[in-house]
C-alpha cells in the first residue's frame, strides 16, 4: 500500500482518500481535506489537521516520513507506541471513552509514511494557564489530571512524558486531556531511561526499576505546581520546594515527589484529597483479550514491515509471551509426571 | 482621562495628544481645554476654540457647546483663534463668548495675510466686542513670523526667518504658549495698554535641555526595569519575595500565618452538639476521678463501696463519651470540607450544627483588595519589576486557597490518640500484689507482738492473725477483674490467702514463744490494739498502692486534654476552612486576577516599548543621546521611572473596583487600551511638556522639582531671554516682512510679558530676577511673549450694519 493518494477526479484537487485501520480492526477509507500544519505537539512527530470531507470532524495525523523509517529513528517506535497505547485504551474503554485521554481513531503501519490518527485534541497546552487559573478552574485542574492517571492506570498503562506539552486544558469546558502517549508503556515492564528532566521521576529519567503508575504521579505532581504557582521547574532535577507553599497545594502534593515510588499516592489517592470521585468507565480488564490482539499486531508488523536494525531489547516484555507458556507447559509437564509416577509406584505396590 | 476630567491630556503644539480631547461638534480634534497644572485646578484651565474656516453656524454651535460642557468649570480663560477675515461674521460668536458668564479673560488670536481695499490696508476688521476690559486681540499675519528686533527711531530691520525645528507652526507654538494660563493672563494685562487692546504678537522661547532621544532612553530603561524577568529562584522552586509566614500574613488574615484564636467570636454555641458532646465527656471524665477517688483508703475496701468495678464502668463511660466527640468531629471535618466554597444546604448544616458564620474582622472584600493594592504600590515603588510581583500574587494565592476540612479529618487521630480511648474501654487489670513479703512481713510481726503478751496474748495474737486473713480475703476478692476480650483471665483470688495465713500464724507462734521464753512484762491489751492498729495501715497503704498505680494507668486527665483539644482543634478548623472558605476563595481569586493584570500590563509594556523602538530607530533616534551631565541625566531617569510606576498604577487602578464588587473576570477589562493609551499620552507629554512638568497620573515629587532646578541650571540662555531681553529685542515676529510697516515699531509702546516655570526659581537665582515675570505651573518652558501695537488705522473696530448682538446665548 502507498498510503493517501489523491481523490477521485469528481473530487476537489485538494482532497485525499485515506484508508487506515479503526482500533476495533475494522478497516475505514475516508475522504479528507488536509487543512495545517500543526505546532506544539508533544512530540517529534509531524503533525496535520485534516477534516472528514463526509462527517466534518477534525482529526490530527500524526506520521513519520519515509527517512525517519529508512534511517532508523526512534520516530516509527513513538508511532507504533502510541497506537499500541491507543489500542489499548480503546478497548479497554469500549463504550463511553473518557474524554480526559485523546482518542486513537486509525492507524495504518503499512505504508511508506505511516501514520495514525487522532480525534482533535481539546483546549491548549496547559503551560499557557501556568499561573493563571483561578480556584474553581484550578481544581477542576488537578482532579482531572488525576483522575487521567486512574484511567491509564486502570488500563495498565503509565503515559511515562507527563508534561505541560502533553497536558491540554480546555477552558471552556473545565477539561483536561492528555496527548502524546508515544513514550506510553505497560505497568511492569522495564523502563528505559527517558524524560525530560524537570517532569520526569528519577527512576524514570535513570531507567531502572519497571514501569510504575507512581511514575506518572510524579509527574502529574510537577505539572499541578507548575499550574497552580506559575514558578518556572524547568531547570529543577528533584522535587519543588512546597515548604513555602499554601497549605491547599501541599496536601494535595504531600508524598507526590516521594524517593521511593512506593512513598507515593495513587491517583485514586490524589482524586480524594481534591474531593473528586474515583469512578471510571465499565469495561474489560486491561488484559482481557489483549494478548491475542497484541500477537495478531505483532504478526501484521514482522511480515509487512520488519524492524529496524536494532535487536529487540533484551528482555522485552512484549516478546516474553511465548516464554511464559513455555514455562507454564514445562510446569505442567513436570506435575503431570510426577503425578504419574507417584500412581504406578503405587500400583507397583498394590500388584506386589 | 475621561472627557470629564478637569485636566486636559496636555498641549497641542504638534497635533492633538492620543485620544483627542474635550471636543464639542463639528471637528473634535481642534477644540480643548488646556490647564497648566495637574490634578483638577479649574483656575489653572485655558479653553480654547477655532473658528478658523467654520460658517456661522457652525462656529456659533461650536462656541456654545464647548462653553456648555465646561460650565461646571470655573475657568473664566477662553482663547479663540479665527480667521482676520472672518471676524465680522463671527461677531455674534465672539459677542456671545465675551458675554458669557463662565467667561472672565478672552483672547482671540486672528489670524491672516492684511486685508487691502481701496480705503487702506487692514491688518483685521473686526467689532468692539473685541475691545473690552479683559480681552486681547492678536493679530498673526504670518504663521511663521520672522525675526525682528524694534530698532531705535521706529525704524525695524527684518532678520532672516528660520523654520521650526521640528516642523510645527509658529502659530501653534504660540498657541500653546497662551494656553499657559500665567503667560494668558500676563498678555491680557498687558493688552491693556495697548490702543484697542490689539497687537502683533512676537515670542522668544526656551524648551527644557532633554533631546528626544534621552526623553525616549530614559522611557525605554524605566520600561525595562519594569518588565524585566523575576530574579533567579532558590533551588527548588521556592519563593524568593520573602514569601515567608509572616511577611505573607502582613497582607492580611487570610493569607497565612493568622492565629485563628485571635477570633474572638463563640462560633461553637453553647449547646450545640459539640459544645453538648464535649461536656458530656468532661462530666464523664469527671465520674471516673470520682471514682478513682473512693477507691481508695480503707473505705475503699468497704462492702457498699463498689470498688475497681465502678472504676471501670466510669472509665468505659468516658471511652464512649470520647469516643462520640471524636467521631463527630471527624465526620463533620469529613462532610463538609469547604474547598469549593460553602452552598446554602451546607451553610443550613452548620448553623444547625452550632457554628457561627459570621464575618471575621479584617476578611471583607474591601479589606482585601485594599491589601493587595498595598501590596502592588508598595512593591512598584520599592522598584520591584512587573514579574517578581506578579509572582508573589501567585504567592498570596497559593496562600489563600482553602484546604477543606477534609484534609484535617485524618488530623483527628493525632489529636485525640486511639490509645486513650482503648485504654479507657479497656482498661488494665486492677493489680493488687497477692502477697509482697514486706507486707508478710508486717503482718508477721504484728500477729508476733499481739501474740507475746502472755495468756491474754495467746487471745489476742491469733484474733488478730483471723482478722488480717478477714480483710487481705476481702482486698484480694475486689481486686479480681472480671474477664474480657484482651485481659486474661484473673488468677484465683484466694491462694495466696495461704500466705497471708502462713504468715499470721507464724507470728503468733512467734509471739507466743517469745511470751514464754522470755517472759516479757508486758500488757497484751495495749500492745494487741498497737499491732492491729499497724496492721491496718499496713492494709491501707498495700490497698491504696494499687489503686494509685491503677489511677494512673487510666488516661483520665489525657482523655479530658483530648476533649478540649478536639473541641479546640475543629473550632479551628471550622473558621480556617469553614468560616472563611468564602473568603479564601475571594482572596485567592483576587491575587490571581491581580497577578494576570500585571502579567498583561507587562506585556502591553513591553509590546508597545518595542514599536517605540522601532519608530524611533525609523525616525533616526537611534541611540540614546546624554545630554553630558550625568547628574541631570540620572535626576531625569529618576523621575521617568516613577512616571512609569505611576503610569502603572493608573493602569491598573480601575481593577481594583472590579475585584471589590467581586467581578473578578472584568478586572482586565479595556487594561490593554489603558495602558496604550497612558503610553502614547506619556510619550507626548514628554516631548511637548517635559519631565519637569508631572502628567495627570503621576505624583510631583522631589526629584522632579530637583530634575526642573538642574536642568534650568544648564540653561545659560535662560538669562539672556529673561533678564537681558527688553520689549525691543529681537526675537520671531508673528507677521510677514513685508507688512512689518502695520506695526508700531517703537520700542516704547511694545508690551512684554516674560515667563519662566516656578520649579526653575531656584536655578534662575532666588530673588535676583525680575519683578514681572510670570511664573508658570509648567516645567517645560520659559521666554517672553512681545506685544506690538498696530499702527493707526491698520485695525479696524466698528459695529456691522446689523448692531443687535444675540442675547442670552450662554
Amino acid at each position: 500500500m502507498t498510503g493517501p493518494r489523491a481523490a477521485p477526479a469528481s473530487a476537489p484537487e485538494s482532497n485525499l482518500v485515506l484508508e487506515f485501520t479503526d482500533p476495533a480492526g475494522q478497516r475505514l477509507t475516508w475522504q479528507v481535506r488536509p487543512r495545517a500544519t500543526v505546532g506544539e505537539q508533544p512530540g517529534p512527530l509531524p503533525t496535520r489537521l485534516l477534516v472528514s470531507v463526509a462527517s466534518g470532524h477534525s482529526v490530527l495525523q500524526r506520521s513519520v516520513p519515509e527517512r525517519g523509517r529508512a534511517d532508523g529513528s526512534r520516530l516509527y517506535d513513538l508511532l507504533e507506541n502510541e497506537v499500541w497505547a491507543g489500542i489499548r485504551l480503546a478497548r479497554r474503554y469500549p463504550g463511553q471513552y473518557p474524554a480526559e485521554l485523546v482518542r486513537l481513531v486509525g492507524y495504518d503501519l503499512d505504508v511508506a509514511e505511516p501514520f495514525l490518527l487522532l480525534a482533535k485534541p481539546r483546549g491548549e497546552p496547559c503551560s499557557r494557564f501556568a499561573g493563571r487559573l483561578r480556584l474553581d478552574p484550578l481544581q477542576a485542574f488537578q482532579a482531572g489530571l488525576f483522575r487521567s492517571l486512574l484511567l491509564l492506570a486502570e488500563a495498565g498503562l503509565v503515559h511515562g512524558n507527563l508534561s505541560p506539552d502533553s497536558i491540554r486544558w480546555d477552558e471552556a469546558g473545565s477539561l483536561v486531556q492528555v496527548d502524546g502517549l508515544g513514550w506510553a508503556a505497560g505497568v511492569g515492564e522495564p523502563r528505559r531511561a527517558h524524560g525530560r528532566t524537570s517532569w520526569a521521576s528519577p527512576q524514570q529519567r535513570a531507567g531502572r526499576g519497571t514501569v510504575s503508575p507512581a511514575d506518572d504521579v510524579w509527574s502529574a505532581g510537577m505539572v499541578v505546581f507548575y499550574i497552580a504557582t506559575g514558578r518556572d521547574v524547568s531547570g529543577l532535577t528533584g522535587p519543588p520546594d512546597l515548604a513555602n507553599r499554601g497549605a491547599a497545594l501541599r496536601g494535595v502534593l504531600a508524598d507526590v515527589f516521594a524517593d521511593s515510588p512506593a512513598g507515593r499516592p495513587d491517583a485514586a489517592g490524589l482524586l480524594h484529597r481534591v474531593g473528586a470521585p474515583a469512578a471510571v468507565p465499565a469495561g474489560p480488564a486491561a488484559d482481557d483479550g489483549l494478548a491475542e490482539g497484541r500477537r495478531e499486531f505483532d504478526r501484521v508488523l514482522r511480515e509487512k514491515w520488519p524492524p529496524p536494525d536494532t535487536a529487540a531489547p533484551p528482555g522485552s516484555p512484549r516478546r516474553r509471551v511465548p516464554r511464559r507458556i513455555a514455562v507454564a507447559a514445562v510446569a505442567v509437564t513436570v506435575v503431570v509426571v510426577a503425578v504419574l509416577a507417584v500412581v504406578l509406584t503405587l500400583a507397583n505396590g498394590s500388584w506386589s | 482621562m475621561s472627557a470629564d476630567s478637569t485636566t486636559a491630556s496636555g498641549w497641542t503644539g504638534r497635533g492633538w495628544p492620543p485620544g483627542g480631547g474635550d471636543s464639542a461638534a463639528g471637528d473634535s480634534g481642534r477644540d480643548h481645554r488646556h490647564s497648566g497644572s495637574q490634578h483638577g485646578d479649574s483656575s489653572q484651565t485655558v479653553i480654547r476654540v477655532d473658528l478658523r474656516n467654520s460658517p456661522v453656524p457652525a462656529a456659533e454651535r461650536r462656541a456654545f457647546e464647548l462653553l456648555h460642557s465646561y460650565r461646571d468649570v470655573a475657568a473664566g480663560r477662553v482663547l479663540v483663534v479665527d480667521d482676520a477675515t472672518a471676524l465680522l461674521d463671527h461677531y455674534t460668536v465672539h459677542a456671545a463668548v465675551r458675554a458669557s458668564r463662565l467667561v472672565h479673560q478672552v483672547i482671540c488670536v486672528a489670524v491672516g495675510q492684511p486685508v487691502r481695499r481701496d480705503d487702506g490696508i487692514f491688518a483685521l476688521r473686526g467689532t468692539p466686542v473685541l475691545d473690552t476690559e479683559g480681552s486681547a486681540t492678536l493679530w498673526v499675519g504670518d504663521a511663521e513670523g520672522v525675526g525682528w528686533q524694534l530698532g531705535l527711531g521706529g525704524r525695524a530691520s527684518a532678520l532672516a526667518a528660520d523654520s521650526g525645528a521640528d516642523g510645527a507652526s509658529r502659530l501653534d507654538e504660540l498657541l500653546d504658549l497662551l494656553t499657559v494660563p500665567a503667560v494668558f493672563d500676563g498678555v491680557v494685562e498687558a493688552a491693556g495698554g495697548i490702543p484697542r487692546r490689539v497687537a502683533c504678537p512676537g515670542y522668544q522661547v526656551l524648551a527644557g535641555p532633554f533631546q528626544p532621544a534621552t526623553l525616549h532612553d530614559a522611557q525605554a530603561r524605566a520600561v525595562r526595569a519594569l518588565t524585566t524577568a523575576e530574579r533567579p529562584q532558590p533551588p527548588g522552586g521556592g519563593s524568593d519575595t520573602g514569601t515567608a509566614v509572616a511577611a505573607v500574613a502582613g497582607v492580611g488574615p487570610l493569607f497565612g500565618g493568622w492565629d485563628p484564636e485571635a477570633d474572638r467570636a463563640q462560633r461553637i454555641r453553647p449547646g450545640s452538639l459539640v459544645d453538648r458532646l464535649r461536656t458530656d465527656c468532661r462530666h464523664a471524665v469527671d465520674d471516673l476521678e470520682i471514682e478513682l477517688g473512693n477507691m481508695a483508703g480503707l473505705s475503699g475496701l468497704s462492702a457498699t463501696n463498689p470498688g475497681p468495678d465502678a472504676g471501670r464502668r466510669a472509665a468505659a463511660a468516658a471511652g464512649a463519651a470520647l469516643g462520640e466527640l471524636r467521631a463527630t468531629v471527624a465526620d463533620e471535618l469529613g462532610r463538609v470540607d469547604g474547598r469549593a466554597g460553602l452552598d446554602a444546604g451546607q451553610r443550613d448544616h452548620l448553623q444547625q450544627l452550632g457554628i457561627s458564620l459570621d464575618q471575621v474582622d479584617g476578611t471583607d472584600r474591601a479589606t482585601v483588595v485594599a491589601g493587595l493594592r498595598r501590596e502592588v504600590a508598595d512593591g512598584l515603588d520599592r522598584g520591584h519589576p512587573l514579574a517578581a510581583l506578579l509572582g508573589r500574587m501567585r504567592d498570596l494565592a497559593d496562600f489563600a486557597a482553602p484546604r477543606g476540612s477534609l484534609a484535617d479529618a485524618d488530623q483527628v487521630d493525632r489529636v485525640c490518640p486511639e490509645w486513650i480511648l482503648q485504654q479507657l474501654r479497656e482498661p488494665e487489670p486492677f493489680d493488687l500484689p497477692p502477697a509482697p513479703p514486706i507486707l508478710l512481713a508486717a503482718v508477721l510481726v504484728g500477729c508476733a507482738a499481739a501474740a507475746v503478751g502472755g495468756v491474754a496474748g495467746r487471745v489476742t495474737g491469733p484474733l488478730l492473725a483471723l482478722a488480717w486473713l478477714l480483710a487481705a480475703g476481702l482486698a484480694l476478692h475486689r481486686s479480681t477483674t472480671p474477664p474480657t476480650e484482651t485481659a486474661p483471665a484473673p488468677r484465683r483470688w484466694w491462694p495466696p490467702l495461704v500466705r497471708h495465713a502462713l504468715a499470721a500464724g507464724a507470728g503468733v507462734a512467734v509471739g507466743v514463744a517469745v511470751g514464754q521464753v522470755l517472759h516479757v512484762p508486758v500488757t497484751a491489751a495495749p500492745v494487741a490494739l498497737l499491732s492491729a492498729a499497724g496492721l491496718a495501715l499496713a492494709l491501707r497503704a498495700w490497698w491504696n498502692r494499687a489503686v494509685d498505680k491503677w489511677s494512673k494507668a487510666l488516661p483520665a486527665a489525657a482523655a479530658g486534654q483530648a476533649a478540649d483539644d478536639l473541641v479546640g482543634f475543629f473550632r479551628r478548623v471550622a473558621v480556617t476552612e469553614w468560616v472563611l472558605s468564602d473568603a479564601r476563595r475571594f482572596a485567592s481569586d483576587a491575587a490571581r486576577a491581580t497577578a494576570n493584570v500585571l502579567e498583561e500590563v507587562a506585556q502591553e509594556l513591553a509590546s508597545h516599548q518595542l514599536a517605540a523602538g522601532v519608530a524611533a530607530t525609523a525616525s533616526g533616534d537611534r541611540a540614546p543621546a546624554p545630554d553630558g551631565d550625568g547628574e541631570l541625566v540620572a535626576e531625569l531617569r529618576r523621575v521617568v521611572q516613577d512616571d512609569m510606576v505611576d503610569l502603572v498604577k493608573a493602569a491598573v487602578e480601575p481593577c481594583w473596583a472590579e475585584l471589590r464588587a467581586n467581578t473578578i473576570d472584568a478586572a482586565g477589562t479595556g487594561l490593554a487600551g489603558r495602558v496604550g493609551r497612558l503610553l502614547g499620552e506619556y510619550r507626548w507629554h514628554l516631548a511637548d511638556r517635559g519631565p519637569e512638568e508631572p502628567p495627570e497620573f503621576a505624583r510631583a515629587g522631589a526629584s522632579r522639582a530637583r530634575l526642573a532646578q538642574l536642568a534650568w541650571q544648564h540653561m545659560p540662555d535662560a538669562n539672556a531671554v529673561l533678564w537681558d531681553a527688553g520689549p525691543g529685542g529681537s526675537m520671531r515676529q508673528l507677521c510677514a516682512a513685508e507688512d512689518l510697516p502695520l506695526l508700531d515699531a517703537a520700542p516704547t509702546r511694545a508690551r512684554l510679558v516674560r515667563f519662566a516655570p516656578r520649579a526653575a526659581q531656584p536655578a534662575l537665582g532666588e530673588g535676583t530676577y525680575p519683578a514681572d515675570i510670570r511664573w508658570t505651573a509648567t516645567g517645560h518652558l520659559a521666554g517672553a511673549v512681545r506685544l506690538v501695537p498696530l499702527r493707526p488705522g491698520a485695525a479696524e473696530l466698528a459695529w456691522p450694519q446689523s448692531t443687535e448682538t444675540d442675547d442670552g446665548l450662554l
